[in-house]
């Protein structure tokens, strides 16, 4: 037996397709309910710590609903306020993830510094922002661009969040292994970044369905993420080490990330690296 | 199905003497009961029973072969890989299934990694006879049984792989969410992998005796390291 749409091979008894998922039988039984149900409207969010941090459950499950509210400008300032404590609450939780294994002072500093390297990036970034969607006409008010980028920077350290037992896990069981641990937290950081870019495409396709401006406001969105990168790198790299055990919690400023990428880079060509 | 009446429907569902036949051959209503989150809730306990026991035995098989505290040890280590592994990355995964447009509960995301993990049990207690037989009739060759073990593993995991994919493809009915569901069963199932060849290698040994349960931490980084090293040692140093 073969599956109709792919073609690929069906084991007895199957009632889906293993590689496309299409259902073998047609008759469904149709009693069951359904896990989506497409447009189910959630129920009001509390106002304690509680309610405000389900603000977590709804950026993954409601994300349409949310961009709706944001839209059509309602409670905008609840949402602000409810994804920069998402964002902060889930990035302290992942740096004493780390910080912990890490171990000394780092238990305190890590939990500091990466909700600061998050939050910091995004309030020097976030003028740019709003200026140039302005400029290009979008339309957005300062407090629309703000709920969409702080959720943008919640669903980031969401992602964190739920990487945290695997990363926990990873640097627990491999003591030590410093250059493991940063490729290990490279990889995690990058998919949390994609799906917090994600999040802001998404959003902003939303906002600006219907108007001219959206392959413009595209653009920008795509610079911004750009932009938001190189501050981030510069940030971050004022604010290490993450993975070594210092006393003191910042390093003495000096150099700055892409010189001393580029440096990095050299020394690994020349084969002094090695 | 009724959110009161399911617990009795599950036991229905998955009976210890029976679940093979429901398992594999009455998969369609096991699949649909996962559709509902109070089914979901009771089925999680009662497969990780079942993966518990059926795990564990195997476990004490190779823990026999090996001897000594190896056959408790064994009989822990087994069921505690699979699930310890699921445990760490669960949240993982039910981020994903939420991005991709699921409204799954956290019971109904860990019953259906259960329902592989049940299948792929199910069938390595399968391979249990064959494995024994050609483990304990020849000499005592340690890379032999390491080797079988392997060749049950890759087997049973594989179906247990593709069962998961056919439970993602049944919890959901909604056509586009299927589909992106399946694809982040598919990348998921990279994650819980890595996790899992960490946790099996951080609990071994499997085969010989030892007198620790676990080997103290820091003896060689991860597994990744461990397995880079040997790559190194096997095809570039060899050379030398």
């Amino acid at each position: 037996m073969t599956c109709v749409r792919c073609g690929a091979d069906l084991p007895e008894q199957s009632s889906f397709c293993p590689s496309c998922g299409r259902p073998v039988a047609p008759d469904k039984p149709p009693e069951e309910s359904p896990v989506n149900v497409p447009q189910a409207p959630p129920a009001p969010r509390g106002t304690g710590l509680v309610g405000r941090l389900s603000l977590i459950e709804w950026l993954l499950k409601y994300r349409a609903h949310v961009i709706q509210d944001i839209r059509e400008r309602r409670h905008l300032g609840r949402y602000a306020v409810d994804a920069l404590l998402a964002a902060i609450v889930c990035s302290i939780f992942y740096g004493f993830v780390v910080g912990v294994s890490v171990g000394g002072w780092q238990t305190l500093y890590d939990p500091i510094k990466l909700p600061w390297v998050l939050v910091f990036t995004l309030l020097l970034c976030l003028p740019t922002l709003y200026v140039f969607s302005a400029y290009l006409g979008s339309g957005l008010s300062l407090a629309q661009v703000s709920v969409v980028t702080f959720g943008a920077t919640a669903m980031v350290s969401i992602t964190l969040l739920a990487f945290a037992p695997v990363t926990w896990f990873f640097m627990f069981t491999a003591p030590g292994s410093h250059h493991f641990w940063v490729l290990l937290n490279v990889v995690i950081f990058a998919v949390a970044g994609a799906f917090g870019v994600s999040f802001l495409v998404r959003a902003m396709r939303e906002l600006h369905t219907q108007r001219a401006e959206l392959p413009k406001v595209r653009r920008l969105v795509r610079w911004w993420v750009v932009l938001y990168g190189v501050v981030g790198a510069q940030m971050s790299w004022l604010l290490r080490p993450y993975f070594t055990a210092t006393e003191v919690f910042i390093r003495p400023r000096g150099g700055n990330f892409f010189v001393a990428v580029l440096q990095t880079l050299a020394e690994w060509l020349s084969g002094r690296g090695w | 199905m009724a959110r009161t009446g399911a617990p009795a429907q599950v036991r229905a569902l998955l009976p210890l003497g029976g679940v093979v036949g429901s398992l594999f051959h009455r998969r369609a209503e096991l699949f649909a009961a996962l559709r509902s989150d109070a089914a979901a809730r009771a089925l999680v306990l009662r497969m990780t029973a079942y993966v518990v026991l059926f795990a564990g035995a195997y476990g004490l098989v190779i823990g026999i072969y090996a001897g000594g505290w190896q056959v408790v040890y064994d009989l822990v280590k087994l069921p505690w890989v699979l699930l310890a592994t699921l445990a760490l990355s669960a949240a993982s995964l039910y981020l994903l299934n939420a991005l991709a447009g699921a409204r799954m509960s956290w019971a109904q995301t860990i019953a259906v990694v259960l329902t592989g993990l049940l299948a792929t049990v199910t069938v390595l207690l399968a391979l249990l006879p064959v494995v024994a037989f050609l483990m304990f009739s020849g000499d005592r060759d340690y890379y032999f049984a390491v080797f079988i073990n392997v060749v049950a593993f890759a087997i049973a995991g594989w179906c247990g792989a593709r069962f998961a994919m056919e439970a993602t493809a049944a919890a959901h009915e909604d056509e586009r969410t299927r589909g992106r569901c399946l694809a982040v069963m598919r990348w998921w199932m990279a994650v819980y992998g890595l996790v899992g060849m960490q946790m099996a290698w951080l609990l071994r040994p499997y085969f010989r005796q030892a007198d620790v349960f676990i080997r103290p931490l820091g003896e060689g980084g991860s597994v990744f390291e461990a397995l880079a090293r040997l790559v190194w040692k096997v095809l570039v140093a060899g050379w030398f």
